[in-house]
């Protein structure tokens, strides 16, 4: 049994996420590792995006991968990982988020608003990193759709599971943050100037 | 993969937003990494679970029980017509557990739909089988007593069913869980409100509603509840 983990343990790197998952859950620890180093980065990404705090979302990392670990049993073998894993990343946002109320997602731990992120010697002009700022500066729901479509890389309609919303409002979203996107940097565009 | 424009900053089109933000995406540190690997492979051994029809076969099971062991307690008077209105709901619970809570998700409007149009449908199907029908004053004074008792075993029932539903899927959707929970939590109701519908001879409209359908409506919002508890990894 051991040794036939081994061998499959070889072909890894040709695995899929969602095989590394299944090989996982049959007791594959090589697996486990190739799995994170293939999904941590989207997860935390997108958990930082939701938190916008570098330490919560460390947190929420550690604690999505523990319910991953938990739940693995009751994986469907097969189902899309990422949706699932990104579902559960979210959901245990939402319930840190309603168990610690008065420590709000805008405000720092000493209950002040953080400032802006800024480069050394003022406002950067670059457009990646004015980007970015503008992405912070979105409504939730937009910023959400458009990480994970076009960050993580979900379909819509996984996107919209994910959300536990409809296609169509994903699309919406994007669209309306999209937009909100590139007035922003209009208008970094012309400050800068 | 190409560079977005610089010099156009208000010009970005959908795929280059995407990918410029890839570009920053930070990565977690890699001592984070090891602390969770540590939790996530410590003692590792192969997980086995239920299959999901294993446990679409428990929640029928319940359900089916529950109205089979009225069944065979029932009085004699209970008519062919009742016992097939009850055939058809237990239909109309196997379709709600279906669509609760199968791995072939239905599209969640539909699933929402089906949250609200089933207990509005058994409402109205009680009124269209009931044979006597009392202003609301009148049934308050003199028969609410009996829908309480009546009440007070769909309730006993719903909460059977709905407890071993709600269990039997604990922790496998992080997609919508107080939906998933309301409908486990409705076909649970609907079986209790069936299984004291076979066993009481009263056919008063306002008796089944309050004595017999209310578990329904009771269940379908406490299943919400718990199961955004439950039913989340």
């Amino acid at each position: 049994m051991a040794e036939s983990v081994e061998l499959q343990d070889s072909a890894l790197s040709d695995c899929t996420i969602e095989q590394l998952m299944e090989r996982y859950v049959d007791g594959a620890e090589l697996a486990f590792d190739e799995l994170y180093r293939r999904t941590s980065q989207k997860i935390f990404g997108y958990l930082l995006r939701l938190t916008r705090h570098r330490e919560r979302a460390e947190d929420l990392l550690q604690i999505t991968f523990s319910k991953i670990h938990r739940a693995r049993a009751r994986y469907l073998r097969g189902a899309p990982f990422l949706p699932w894993a990104l579902a559960i990343a979210r959901r245990s946002f939402l319930d840190e988020r309603r168990s610690a109320k008065s420590r709000h997602e805008d405000l720092s731990y000493d209950g002040t608003l953080p400032e802006p992120k800024q480069q050394e010697g003022g406002l950067s002009l670059d457009v990646q990193d004015a980007l970015e700022r503008a992405v912070m500066e979105l409504p939730q729901s937009y910023r959400e759709a458009i990480e994970l479509t076009k960050v993580t890389g979900l379909s819509v309609a996984e996107a919209a599971e994910v959300l536990g919303t409809t296609p169509t409002a994903v699309k919406l979203r994007v669209h309306r943050g999209y937009n909100q996107l590139r007035a922003a940097l209009s208008d970094f565009k012309r400050d800068a100037k | 993969m190409s560079q977005p424009d610089r010099s156009r900053g208000s010009e970005l089109s959908l795929p280059e937003l995407g990918i410029a933000l890839s570009k920053s995406q930070p990565a977690p540190s890699a001592e984070l990494g090891a602390r969770i690997r540590t939790e996530c492979t410590k003692d590792l051994q192969p997980a086995r679970g239920l299959s999901p029809l294993a446990r679409v076969g428990i929640s029928l099971v319940a359900m089916l029980a529950v109205c089979a062991f009225v069944l065979l307690k029932r009085p004699s008077g209970a008519t062919s017509s009742v016992l097939l209105g009850i055939a058809g709901w237990v239909v109309v619970m196997v379709g709600v557990l279906l669509a609760g809570a199968s791995p072939k998700r239905l599209p969640r409007q539909l699933r929402l739909a089906i949250a609200v149009l089933v207990p509005v449908a058994f409402f109205g199907s009680l009124a269209l089988f009931s044979s006597e029908w009392l202003p609301l004053g009148a049934f308050m004074t003199e028969h609410a007593h009996a829908a309480a008792g009546c009440s007070q075993q769909a309730m006993l029932f719903g909460a059977l069913t709905s407890g071993i539903m709600l269990f039997t899927w604990r922790g496998t959707d992080p997609f919508s869980p107080a939906l998933t929970g309301s409908l486990l939590g409705l076909g649970g109701g609907v079986a209790g409100a069936l299984a004291i519908g076979v066993a009481c001879p009263s056919g008063e409209t306002w008796h089944l509603w309050l004595g017999h359908g209310i578990g329904v409506v009771l269940f379908a919002a406490v299943g919400s509840l718990i199961g955004r508890r439950w039913l989340a990894p």
